[in-house]
C-alpha cells in the first residue's frame, strides 16, 4: 500500500517536472525526439553516444590578439583570437573537427573529452594552422 | 688580499651567469632566433635576453656589466609566461632592460658600481608583437587556398572514405597540409588531392604541388615567415633610459645620465644583403663638478651623436658579422668650464664591430676631436647570451 502511494507520488512529481520542462522548452530550439516518443511514432531508437569535444588552444610567444583560430564541426564555426577552449556538443564517432588560422607565435592544439586522431597538433611561429581531428570514439 | 677579493668577485659573477643560464628552454630559444639577425648596434641599444659587456678594456675606467631583460629571465624560470595572455600582461617588463656593473680603474682596482634601466618606447622590430606580420599571414592567398583544400578534403573524408580507412586518410590530410612534402605522400592520396585542388581552381596550391613538391607547406611557411621578419628588422627602435655610477668608497652617485637612443634601417634589403642603419643618441649627464666644494652632481653636459652604421651580413644566414659606424658628436657644457676645456666641442667617431663568435662582438671605438687633434680609443667586448652560454658549456 505504502509502495503504491510512493510510486503515485513519484509519477505526479515526474508529470510536474515534465510540464515545467515543456513550458521552458517552448522558448528553446526543438530538441531531438526522445526514444519513447520515437518508438511511439514507429521509428527505431538510435544508440547515439553524445559527447563533448574540447579543443584547448595555446598561442605562445605572441601578443594576445595577434592570432586567429577557427574550428568547425558539422558546419558550425567557432573562432578565438587568444588562448582558450572551444567546445562542440553532440560529437559522434567518425565526425571531424577542422581547424584553420594564423598566428605570429607558435600554436598548440589539444583535444579532450573524446578520442581522436590525432590528439594534439602543433604549429611553429608563422606556420599556417590547418588540419583535422577525426573522432574515433 | 685586494687581488683575491677582485678575482673572487669576478668568479662569483661568472658562476652566477653560468648557473642562471645553463639551460635554454624552447621559449627562450625563440627569443634568440628572433634576435640573431639584429645588428650588434641594435643589440647594444636593447638586448632581448642577456648581454655581458666589458667596456674600455684598455682605458683608465673599465667596466664589467650585465645587461638583461627581466621578462626573459622570468620566462626561463617559468615557460608558461610565454602564453599570449601573459605575454601581453608583462608587456612593460618585456620592453625593459636593466644593467648592473662593476667599474675598475686602470690597474683593475675596484672603482665603484654602475646600474641602469632602459625602456623601449617604440620597438617595431619585434615579430612577436607585429601587427604587420599578423596581417600579412592572415591575408596570404596560399593560406586561403589551403583552407579551401582542407574543407574539400574534409568533405571527401566524411562522404567518400569507408569508416575503416578514415584514420589513415585523416592522417594524410594533416601530413599534406603541414609537414610532409606532397611528393612524399602515397600516389593514391596525391591523385585525390590534385583532383580536388583542380576542381576548386586552387592555382597557388597546384603550383606548389607541381613545382615545389619536395617542400612541405611547413617549410614554405618558415621561409615566408623569415622574409616577413626581415621586412621589419629595419624598422624603428627607440629607447629611453637612465644610468648611473657610484664612487668606490660610498654608495653615492658620481654620475647620472638620462639617455635616449634610436636606430632604423635605411634600405628595404633582401635577407643576407648588407644595409645601412641610422643610429642616434642624446644624453644629459649630471656629474661631479670639481670646481665646487664636496661631491655633487652640478656638472651638466648635453651630448648628441648621430651616425650611419654599415652592416655586413652573411649571405646564407642573414647574420651580421661586421659593422662599421661613422658618426659625429656634439657636446655642450652647461656648468663651469675647466681650464683647457671648451664649452662646446665636436668629435668625429668611428666604431668597428666584429662578431668573433656567433654572439660575441668586439666593438673598437675611435674618437677624434678635430679642434684639439686628440684621438681616443675604446676597446669593448659584448657577449650576448647564446655565445656566452656556449663558451661556459665548453665544446659539445
Amino acid at each position: 500500500m505504502k509502495k503504491d502511494k510512493h510510486q503515485s507520488i513519484n509519477r505526479q512529481a515526474a508529470k510536474i517536472a515534465m510540464l515545467k520542462k515543456s513550458s521552458a522548452a517552448a522558448a528553446k530550439p526543438a530538441k531531438p525526439k526522445k526514444p519513447k516518443a520515437a518508438a511511439a511514432a514507429g521509428v527505431a531508437p538510435e544508440a547515439i553516444a553524445i559527447q563533448v569535444a574540447n579543443l584547448v588552444v595555446e598561442f605562445h610567444d605572441v601578443d594576445a590578439g595577434l592570432s586567429d583560430f577557427t574550428a568547425t564541426h558539422n558546419g558550425a564555426d567557432q573562432t578565438i583570437h587568444e588562448s582558450g577552449t572551444i567546445s562542440f556538443k553532440n560529437v559522434k564517432t567518425n565526425d571531424t573537427i577542422t581547424i584553420k588560422g594564423d598566428s605570429a607565435g607558435s600554436t598548440i592544439v589539444n583535444i579532450n573529452g573524446v578520442q581522436a586522431v590525432p590528439m594534439q597538433m602543433s604549429f611553429d611561429a608563422g606556420q599556417h594552422i590547418g588540419g583535422l581531428f577525426l573522432i574515433t570514439s | 688580499m685586494k687581488t683575491i677579493k677582485r678575482r673572487l668577485l669576478i668568479l662569483i659573477l661568472m658562476l652566477a651567469v653560468k648557473n642562471s643560464f645553463a639551460q635554454v628552454t624552447p621559449a627562450t630559444n625563440f627569443l634568440f632566433a628572433a634576435d640573431s639577425v639584429k645588428s650588434g648596434a641594435a643589440k647594444d641599444i636593447l638586448t632581448s635576453f642577456f648581454q655581458l659587456g666589458l667596456s674600455s678594456l684598455l682605458g683608465p675606467d673599465k667596466e664589467l656589466s650585465i645587461n638583461s631583460n627581466p621578462f626573459a629571465v622570468m620566462l626561463k624560470r617559468n615557460p608558461a609566461l610565454s602564453l599570449d595572455k601573459n605575454y601581453k600582461k608583462y608587456k612593460p617588463l618585456r620592453r625593459l632592460n636593466f644593467r648592473l656593473g662593476v667599474r675598475f680603474d686602470s690597474s683593475f682596482g675596484f672603482n665603484g658600481f654602475s646600474s641602469g634601466l632602459q625602456y623601449s618606447l617604440i620597438d617595431q622590430t619585434d615579430a612577436t608583437t607585429s601587427d604587420y606580420i599578423f596581417h600579412r599571414l592572415r591575408t596570404d592567398e596560399l593560406n586561403k587556398e589551403r583552407d579551401v583544400l582542407l574543407s574539400a578534403l574534409n568533405d571527401y573524408l566524411v562522404n567518400e572514405v569507408p569508416a575503416a580507412d578514415k584514420p589513415a586518410f585523416a592522417s594524410n590530410v594533416n601530413k599534406v597540409l603541414q609537414d610532409v612534402p606532397f611528393n612524399k605522400l602515397d600516389a593514391g592520396f596525391q591523385k585525390i588531392v590534385k583532383q580536388l585542388a583542380a576542381e576548386k581552381n586552387l592555382g597557388k596550391v597546384n603550383d606548389v604541388f607541381a613545382n615545389r613538391g619536395d617542400s612541405s607547406f611547413k617549410q614554405i611557411d618558415a621561409a615566408k615567415y623569415t622574409a616577413l621578419k626581415n621586412k621589419i628588422k629595419n624598422n624603428l627602435l627607440w629607447t629611453i633610459g637612465i644610468s648611473d655610477s657610484t664612487y668606490k668608497d660610498k654608495f653615492q652617485f658620481s654620475n647620472v645620465a638620462i639617455v635616449s637612443k634610436l636606430t632604423k634601417g635605411i634600405f628595404d634589403a633582401d635577407p643576407g644583403d648588407n644595409n645601412l642603419e641610422v643610429n642616434m643618441m642624446a644624453a644629459y649627464t649630471f656629474s661631479n663638478d670639481t670646481m665646487r666644494q664636496g661631491r655633487n652632481l652640478k656638472r651638466e653636459i648635453f651630448t648628441v651623436e648621430s651616425g650611419i652604421n654599415w652592416i655586413i651580413r652573411d649571405k646564407r644566414t642573414d647574420r651580421p658579422f661586421c659593422e662599421m659606424k661613422f658618426s659625429g658628436s656634439y657636446y655642450h657644457n652647461f656648468a663651469n668650464v675647466y681650464a683647457s676645456e671648451n664649452r662646446d666641442s665636436l668629435t668625429i667617431n668611428g666604431t668597428l664591430r666584429i662578431r668573433v663568435l656567433e654572439d660575441i662582438w668586439i666593438p673598437l671605438e675611435i674618437k677624434y676631436a678635430p679642434k684639439t687633434g686628440n684621438i681616443f680609443g675604446f676597446l669593448n667586448i659584448r657577449a650576448n647570451f647564446t655565445g656566452l652560454n656556449k663558451l661556459l658549456k665548453g665544446p659539445s
